[in-house]
């Protein structure tokens, strides 16, 4: 079974967001079902990254790596952070001659990341079929400014028509595959993030030096935005008088203007599990995002304890016992409170972790991934087979 | 692609009013009839008001009312909004393989314009170097200035030092013009525009028109070339009184058009406005002109408020303002030549009476749209007492000032002993327009919250509080204002008819011709109304048992399924068969 791969954020490995750990995940799908994956990806400027990534994916059939700055101005497009910006530098895309030939070779399945990769499928080989990872409701993740309402209305009307063209869209969070199940008659289909299994003495808070609050993001500008605000409102007046040392992991860092001595930027960090054994608490204090939070799925699978916003928990229903969701920008003394209790009582700490493992294990583990794929992918691949044949 | 039935609702911006229900209930219908809705509000609408399965563009800048100036206009960046662009490519021509998906999306955004780097590089250097040279010489000519002063500051005598200075200061005010002067620029300038506009204004002839002397729309609309034309015979001889209602229209227009651009309506998809206004008849029709038969939607437009003050009368007819501007925009489409993509309704039999006589359009009657399955059963009283109920947005002429007198009047015998108690729906969203309500609220606010419960005191109630609210009413209070209520409907009446509640509503209004034998009382004044109540009250089983059974007669008549069903069903247009009254 072959397939071509397209995922727009660059290399996906070392993870450096949630998409990456999205596409990550149906690399390893793909890998264990014994696809042949050839795969579309921008390239960056840094040649230890594609060093990097070509190690983990030396198992891949093909790639092909999109210059952005040979190839297209996609930086220009970056900056625009609009909907139908994003679709027309894609539609621009397909007039490059090497990428016309590589994604219009034959194979069994193409599978695109983001519903703005849609203009690919003009040169989509006949044969396939057409999937496409939706991570967010593009539209809506692209919502800014006051007039954005009719923004709004007109984009998503767009994207609910592109869905119709793919045999198969999915969705990682349930309220984002519900609002357009109603909205489209496109085949969209809920599959859940499946977390990997840790085991309890593998997330058991180290000791020695630790950190007592942890934020993970990359850079996301509600991420930074929602960094400041935490340090301004809550970090700096409530919690750095008792002493405590905020990390600050991934590559949002290079995006941040603070110097505390009690906030450490540590950057991109080769073992993330070892840093979330070494924190207390997770915070995560974002006001604007859509489709599920990947950072707060990750932390409770680690069993962490975390404190959130209510937009830091969108798409993770069901967990009110198992982290602490508060409206921040409300209750900033409240939050400091409830972070403040937690770090001091270990007991708490384990209390909270425990509940976030069950819950992660009972709604996201990873045999559900593997089996929702499954269920809907091979049967649509089984089809497509025997409409060629 | 399915049919797609475009509501219109451009006052639509919170739950204030019938339009929120009014629209959604038409949505749920036309998804019902297979079609696919598509509803458009005012451009202050925030989109989490409504549900999510409803394609919705808050686009339009003004409303019925004209209560303010219109809104910002909504940012389109990147949007295809030209009407007059070739045929778009439908998604279903993608799924078909007739079209790729560039053309699709060719025909729903602008290309983006392929940067030129290199001129804007150089553009922005010399920008950026003659800046910079700026800020150089003001440094220098500032640093010159302080050597220059503080020189004189030392070595003058200071006497000499200090009239200089205040010579230097005082000199430029008072030898310098007024005229000359930077602060007076603008208002000069004002003056000057003023009088130059009168001076045009007073020798301009109509076979001179210059857009300069118009608002802005109008002018624009002077200067398209498909519009001109119409324009300029629709100006010879306009009433200049209505020029600010032309230029809303013109307005209107504008948005429409962008929305049908948005909303890729062709020539089978219906467009409704749901409360449509004189001044809208014209821009529809400059849309149909332009876009010709061949593209444009069926138009369908409801006119829901009143021409009249009270019965029609020569002497109104010839010299209301309400009236003369309805005649003066209804000539102007009959002027360009009716439209056979233009439908014209209203909601009552008497609405439609009063809007014929204006001109040669016909008006059909519709159906007064609602969620009838919101109509719960009724709660019961938990202590045995009827509920009295004032439904709706408290307004002067809904009779909403009168409720402390009835209360009074109504307390020894029935409020005190236990028979009866009050529920008013007490929201006044706009007091300025309602000032008795406003004033009347203290007084309703003493009485014990046993005897009188207001609701919603801050802002519109929801759907969901309003029909909760319905369900818990025995009797429902409608004291409006006979005159101005004679030719239109009352939502608040439908839904009251609806879920079977005896109703005490104006004598010799369609309210009262709507209302079963023995389902409820009329009143011709305050005195009357009181009276009305206190009969209803006392024989209230009588009553409650005829509007139960009145009830499934007025639902045969009145839902959003036989709205849309008399615009675009088999007998299409002939909505104009009229509803029997």
């Amino acid at each position: 079974m072959r397939v071509t791969y397209y995922y727009p954020w660059g290399f996906f490995y070392p993870v450096n967001s949630g998409a990456a750990a999205v596409a990550m995940q149906h690399m390893e799908y793909f890998r264990s079902r014994g696809f042949k994956v050839r795969i579309v990806i921008w390239g960056d400027d840094q040649p230890s990254n594609r060093l990097m990534f070509e190690r983990r994916f030396g198992w891949l059939d093909e790639l092909y790596i999109l210059n952005s700055r040979r190839d297209f101005d996609f930086l220009r497009i970056r900056t625009a952070f609009t909907f139908h910006d994003y679709l027309n530098a894609h539609v621009a895309i397909c007039d490059l001659p090497e990428f016309r030939k590589f994604i219009s070779a034959d194979v069994d399945l193409l599978f695109l990341n983001y519903i703005f990769s849609a203009p690919f499928l003009d040169l989509a080989p006949r044969n396939a079929a057409r999937v496409v990872e939706s991570v967010d409701i593009m539209s809506k993740q692209f919502l800014l400014g006051r007039n954005a309402p009719l923004q709004l209305a007109r984009d998503l009307s767009v994207e609910r028509d592109l869905y119709a063209l793919f045999d198969l869209v999915l969705m990682i969070s349930q309220a984002e595959a519900e609002f357009m199940q109603a909205r489209s008659s496109a085949n969209i289909e809920y599959v859940p993030r499946g977390m990997e299994r840790l085991s309890r003495d593998a997330v058991l808070e180290a000791d020695g030096e630790t950190f007592d609050l942890l934020f993970v993001g990359c850079p996301h500008p509600p991420n930074a935005e929602g960094v400041h605000w935490f340090y301004e409102e809550v970090f700096a007046p409530h919690l750095k008088p008792h002493g405590l040392r905020w990390a600050i992991a991934g590559t949002i860092g290079e995006h941040l203007r603070l110097a505390d001595e009690n906030v450490h930027i540590l950057g991109r960090v080769d073992d993330l599990n070892a840093l979330y054994r070494r924190s207390k608490v997770v915070i995560v204090p974002i006001f604007n995002g859509e489709g599920i939070s990947i950072k707060t799925l990750e932390a409770l699978s680690r069993g962490k304890p975390v404190v959130s916003t209510p937009i830091g928990a969108r798409g993770i229903s069901g967990c009110d016992e198992c982290m602490l969701k508060i409206c921040f920008k409300s209750a900033a003394e409240e939050v400091a409170r409830r972070i403040l209790e937690l770090t001091r009582s270990r007991q708490l700490r384990e209390e909270y972790g425990r509940k976030a493992l069950e819950y992660i294990e009972s709604h996201f583990s990873r045999e559900k991934f593997y089996l929702q794929m499954d269920n809907l992918l091979m049967p649509l691949l089984d089809r497509t087979r025997r409409l060629c044949a | 692609m399915k049919q797609k039935l475009i509501i219109v609702n451009n006052g639509l911006r919170d739950y204030r009013g019938h339009y929120f229900e009014t629209s959604i209930s038409l949505a749920e219908a036309a998804q019902r009839a297979g079609l696919h809705p598509v509803l458009a509000t005012h451009a202050d609408c925030p989109t989490d008001l409504l549900p999510n399965w409803l394609e919705c563009y808050p686009i339009f800048r003004t409303d019925h009312w004209m209560a303010g100036p219109p809104a910002d206009l909504p940012d389109l960046a990147g949007s295809a909004v030209d009407l007059d662009a070739p045929t778009e490519t439908s998604i279903a021509a993608v799924v078909q393989g007739r079209a790729t998906v560039r053309e699709f999306v060719a025909g729903r955004f602008e290309a983006p314009a392929a940067p030129d780097r290199e001129a804007a590089t150089n553009w922005r250097r010399r920008l950026a170097r003659l800046q910079r040279m700026r800020r150089r010489l003001q440094r220098i000519g500032a640093k010159i200035a302080w050597v220059g002063d503080r020189a004189a500051y030392f070595l003058m005598p200071p006497f000499l030092y200090d009239t200089a200075r205040l010579v230097a200061r005082v000199l430029p005010r008072q030898c310098v013009p007024r005229v000359l002067r930077r602060e007076y620029h603008p208002r000069v300038k004002n003056g000057l525009v003023r009088i130059v506009r009168r001076l045009r204004g007073r020798f301009a002839r109509f076979d001179e028109l210059s857009p300069e002397t118009f608002p802005v729309e109008i002018a624009r609309s002077l200067q398209q070339p498909i519009e001109s034309q119409l324009m300029r015979s629709a100006l010879s001889g306009f009433d200049s009184r209505f020029f600010q209602e032309l230029e809303y229209g013109l307005i209107f227009k504008r948005d429409l058009e962008r929305l049908l651009a948005l909303a890729k309506a062709g020539c089978d998809d219906h467009v409704l406005l749901g409360t449509a206004h004189a001044r809208e008849a014209p821009a529809v029709h400059l849309i149909t002109k332009r876009l010709g038969d061949a593209r444009s939607p069926q138009f369908h437009l409801e006119f829901r408020h009143p021409l009249f003050r009270s019965e029609p009368t020569p002497q109104e007819f010839d010299e209301s303002q309400n009236v003369l501007m309805h005649r003066q925009f209804f000539s102007l489409y009959e002027k360009w030549g009716s439209s056979s993509r233009m439908h014209f309704y209203t909601d009552t039999e008497e609405l439609s009476r009063d809007h014929e006589l204006l001109g040669k359009p016909r008006f059909g009657v519709l159906p007064i749209p609602f969620r009838t399955e919101f109509v719960a059963d009724r709660l019961p009283s938990a202590d045995n007492r009827l509920r009295l109920a004032y439904l709706g947005e408290p307004r002067d002429e809904k009779g909403f000032p009168w409720l402390p007198d009835l209360i009074d009047r109504m307390m020894q015998k029935y409020v005190a002993t236990g028979r009866v108690r009050f529920i008013l729906q007490a929201n006044i969203c706009a007091p300025q327009y309602n000032p008795k309500c406003a004033a009347i609220m203290p007084r309703l606010r003493q009485y014990s919250r046993e005897f009188v419960q207001l609701v919603g005191h801050d802002s519109p109630l929801s759907p969901e509080d309003y029909y909760r609210l319905l369900s818990q009413a025995d009797i429902v209070l409608l004291p409006y204002d006979r005159d101005r209520y004679r030719a239109c409907s009352s939502g608040t009446l439908a839904e009251a008819i609806a879920s079977g509640c005896p109703v005490v509503v104006p004598a010799d209004s369609w309210m009262s011709s709507q209302i079963g034998p023995g389902t409820g009382e009329t009143f011709d004044d305050r005195e009357s109304f009181f009276a009305a109540v206190e009969r209803v009250v006392e024989n209230f089983d009588s009553y409650r048992s005829a509007a139960e059974a009145h009830r499934e007669h007025w639902l045969a008549k009145h839902t959003p399924d036989l709205l849309v069903e008399a615009i675009i069903g088999p007998h299409g247009r002939s909505a104009q068969a009229r509803i029997a009254a």
